[in-house]
């Protein structure tokens, strides 16, 4: 009777011998890698698999790996029914290299990234970046500022004036819709997350709100930075803004140390709140004159070096007032580090 | 310098009051002693009242003596002598009712004649001066028995137009007037005259609305319309300025129609209406464009309506309220529209949209025409109102705007200088009702 030959061995139960025996030598010096391949001999295929170990570096003699400190690898290996698989060792050193390939964008984002920048401002967006419209309910619409994270907890949040995100009689937990409820009265559809806590007082005019059912940017829209840094603002620095109504203007901050007295109505009442002021900068004055306007309240004022923005962002636009002289307008803003402090977020992202 | 920022003003004004001369002629007059002038009076703080600073129609104004007679301040005669200036008033007002007897050609496009004016306006009016028949060149027109009713006189600083580079204005003044059928009857059928608060400055504006706001810590009664009248002759008085003048019937012709009038050469002629497109537009790609293309401007109520579009007369000649066919309803659609509130925010601005389903004013009217004891009536878009968006069902709108109103005369009141924060107040520049 003849013998019966035996059938080889798969490639999936040559895997499983792989990962029960020759995975842990992937801690030898050495060896760079373990996987199953084909049993080459002189270069060529065989025909038959093998566990394929490759090394840095391949050394037949004895002595030599002893003195290198690596360890002698077997011929084969056994399966459990006692058939051998070979052992294969190639040479082979790695080094890190990629491609790069383009990746789709979801849909909706690309559509986004299609809309006019006045018009996208005051969408509602699948990818929320600071710079857009975003109100509480209750209030018509203001800027997004920044993406900032909780210093407790690590969430982003959307950091914005209180005035916009919580407005007069509202309380922590509110929704909070973008856009702003002025540019779209769907409130349901766009619901962003919830008012987490607010400021108004001496350190500034501030709120934060969670970020739901949204993804983000984190880059200021049409400024193209990401704000990372703080500082404080002094007379003479060169600043921008991206608002929602006035969009990217740029001014120069005029006076420090301010603390404005406004009546903000309702149950805050009269509150003074401290920050700086800003003129229009005459060497890039806004197409229409306007340095701020109404809905532009929380854009974030950042730091401009040699004509381009920075990341270090100074403060958080809250106001606008009026020279009772020249009838000059002004831009005010809170100072973010104040801000940014009272409401214990970061512009850092967490590691 | 700036002025130091206390909190939202209080206004302190002082009315002066007219003083009359009743010195005796057959005697000397005796040396004026030396008096001090009048205290000012001081009007204590309080917050705006709608009633009596931005919507008057409490009968004690609006069928005061001044809303009578041929030439009364606030009458129609009156206002119309004005408008007339040097020329006659008949003629002035006969050409304006007769325009609604021809067929108008306005901006590039034809309105129907509404020969109706002649039995409902002309031949009462003429069957109430006693004149039943007469011609038009025999009749002698009494403005005593002019055929409108005062409704109500209404402060609209909120029209403020402060900030706009080229046309600044702090508002409107407006007479609202319901036309009288057979046996004073109330026709769906209103007036309203528009004047322009003159004022270009924040100042001055402010000026505007701190004295409409003094109005409301005053009691109605002859006061309160002396007071009221200081204030309307400023704007239709004699150096007064109309925008226009705008009507809406149903009581000359299927459907609803509002048409608009201005004063040119010496006549009220037939104008388009303001950011109003022509219904030609209705549902259409062009309609849709304009909106794609102007979003930004609608949704902050900077939009203006241009008289041309693509290359087609745009800006409506007169705006109806749907159809002879179907009256009913209307409702601005745009196909494909790239965001659903700007087309909703554009149909308030318009005429049929702001006077119909978009604002649930089922009877076109704001300001309903009234019976001769009775307050005028108010629509929900002005007290208080939900509607369903009626192109975009589950969102609804709510209006209130007297509320808003009164929102924007406080903050238009608070001093030089004062803080205005930017969260987006009403983006009303766009509105013209």
């Amino acid at each position: 009777m003849a013998k019966k030959k035996s059938r080889s061995l798969t490639q999936e139960e040559i895997i499983e011998v792989l990962r029960a025996r020759a995975q842990g030598w992937l801690s030898y010096p050495n060896v760079t890698s373990v996987g199953v391949g084909p049993k080459l001999v002189d270069g060529q295929p065989t025909g038959e698999l093998s566990i394929q170990v490759s090394v840095a570096e391949k050394i037949r003699e004895p002595q030599k790996l002893a003195a290198k400190g690596f360890v002698k690898l077997p011929r084969f290996l056994r399966a459990p029914d006692g058939r051998r698989i070979p052992v294969d060792v190639v040479e082979r050193s790695f080094r890190l290299s990629f491609h790069l390939v383009p990746q789709s964008m979801p849909p909706a984002w690309a559509k986004e990234n299609t809309l006019a920048p006045k018009v996208r401002r005051r969408r509602r967006l699948a990818r929320i970046m600071p710079g857009v419209s975003v109100s509480h309910p209750t209030v018509l619409a203001g800027t997004i500022g920044a993406i900032v994270y909780e210093r407790l907890l690590g969430g982003p949040c959307i950091l914005s004036n209180a005035h916009v995100l919580a407005g007069t009689g509202t309380s922590p937990g509110d929704s909070i819709v973008q856009p702003g409820s002025s540019d779209s009265a769907d409130l349901a559809r766009n619901h962003s997350g919830h008012l987490l806590r607010s400021h108004i007082g001496l350190a500034g005019d501030g709120a934060i709100a969670s970020i739901e059912g949204r993804a983000f940017d984190e880059t200021l829209f049409e400024l193209g930075v990401v704000p990372r840094r703080l500082a404080k603002a002094a007379i003479g620095d060169r600043v921008a803004k991206s608002g929602r109504t006035t969009g990217v203007t740029f001014g120069i901050v005029k006076r420090t140390g301010l603390i404005f007295r406004h009546n903000y109505g309702g149950t805050i009442g009269a509150q003074d709140v401290g920050g700086f002021e800003i003129s229009i900068d005459p060497a890039r004055p806004p197409a229409d004159g306007r340095l701020c306007s109404g809905g532009d309240s929380g854009a974030l004022w950042m730091i401009v070096e040699n004509g381009q923005t920075t990341d270090i962002a100074v403060g958080l636009h809250f106001a606008e007032q009026s020279d009772a002289a020249t009838g000059v307008d002004f831009g005010l803003a809170c100072n973010l580090h104040s801000v940014i402090e009272t409401l214990e977020v970061s512009l850092l992202r967490p590691s | 310098m700036k002025t130091p920022l206390p909190c939202l003003a209080l206004a302190v004004l002082t009315l002066v009051s007219a003083c009359s001369n009743s010195g005796n002629p057959t005697q000397p007059p005796p040396t004026p002693p030396v008096t001090p002038p009048p205290p000012p009076v001081v009007v204590a703080p309080h917050e705006p009242v709608i009633e009596k600073e931005l919507m008057i129609t409490h009968l004690s104004v609006v069928n005061d003596d001044r809303t009578k007679g041929p030439d009364g301040p606030w009458s129609f005669g009156g206002l119309m002598k004005r408008l007339a200036g040097t020329g006659d008033v008949k003629t002035f007002t006969l050409n304006w009712l007769r325009t609604w007897e021809s067929t108008q050609t306005i901006n590039a496009q034809t309105v129907a004649a509404r020969s109706a004016i002649r039995p409902s306006v002309i031949n009462t009016w003429k069957t109430r001066d006693g004149q039943t028949g007469a011609t038009d060149a025999a009749w002698t027109m009494n403005f005593a028995n002019a055929p409108f009713r005062l409704l109500a006189i209404v402060n609209r600083v909120d029209l403020n137009r402060i900030d706009d580079p080229v046309d600044k204005t702090a508002g409107e003044g407006r007479y609202v007037f319901g036309v009288l059928g057979a046996n004073d009857a109330p026709l769906p059928f209103t007036v309203i005259f528009e004047y322009r608060l003159i004022g270009t400055d924040r100042e001055r504006l402010r000026g505007w609305a701190q004295e409409w706001h003094a109005l409301g810590a005053m009691s109605f009664g002859p006061q309160f319309n002396s007071a009221l009248q200081t204030i309307t002759d400023k704007f239709s008085g004699a150096d007064g300025q109309l925008n226009q003048i705008r009507t809406n019937e149903i009581a000359l012709a299927l459907p609803w129609e509002l048409r608009e009038f201005r004063l040119v050469g010496g006549a009220l002629v037939p104008s388009p209406t303001l950011q109003t497109p022509a219904n030609a537009f209705q549902n259409t790609a062009t309609f849709t464009k304009f909106i794609d293309d102007n979003e930004g401007e609608i949704l902050d109520g900077t939009v203006r309506v241009p008289a041309q579009f693509q290359n087609q007369p745009f800006m409506a000649a007169s705006s109806l309220v749907g159809t002879a066919q179907d009256p009913g309803s209307f409702v601005w659609q745009a196909p494909n529209v790239g965001n659903k509130e700007a087309r909703h925010k554009l149909a308030v601005f318009t005429c049929n949209g702001c006077h119909n389903v978009e604002t649930g004013t089922a009877n076109f009217l704001h300001i309903a025409n009234r019976a001769p004891n009775a307050e005028a009536q108010l629509s929900g878009f002005l007290t208080g109102i939900e509607v369903n968006d009626p192109a975009n069902p589950p969102v609804k709108h709510r209006f209130t705007d007297l509320a808003d109103r009164a929102t924007l005369l406080k903050a238009i009141m608070s001093e030089p200088g004062a803080i205005r924060l930017q969260a987006l107040t009403q983006p009303r520049r766009a509105r013209v009702h």
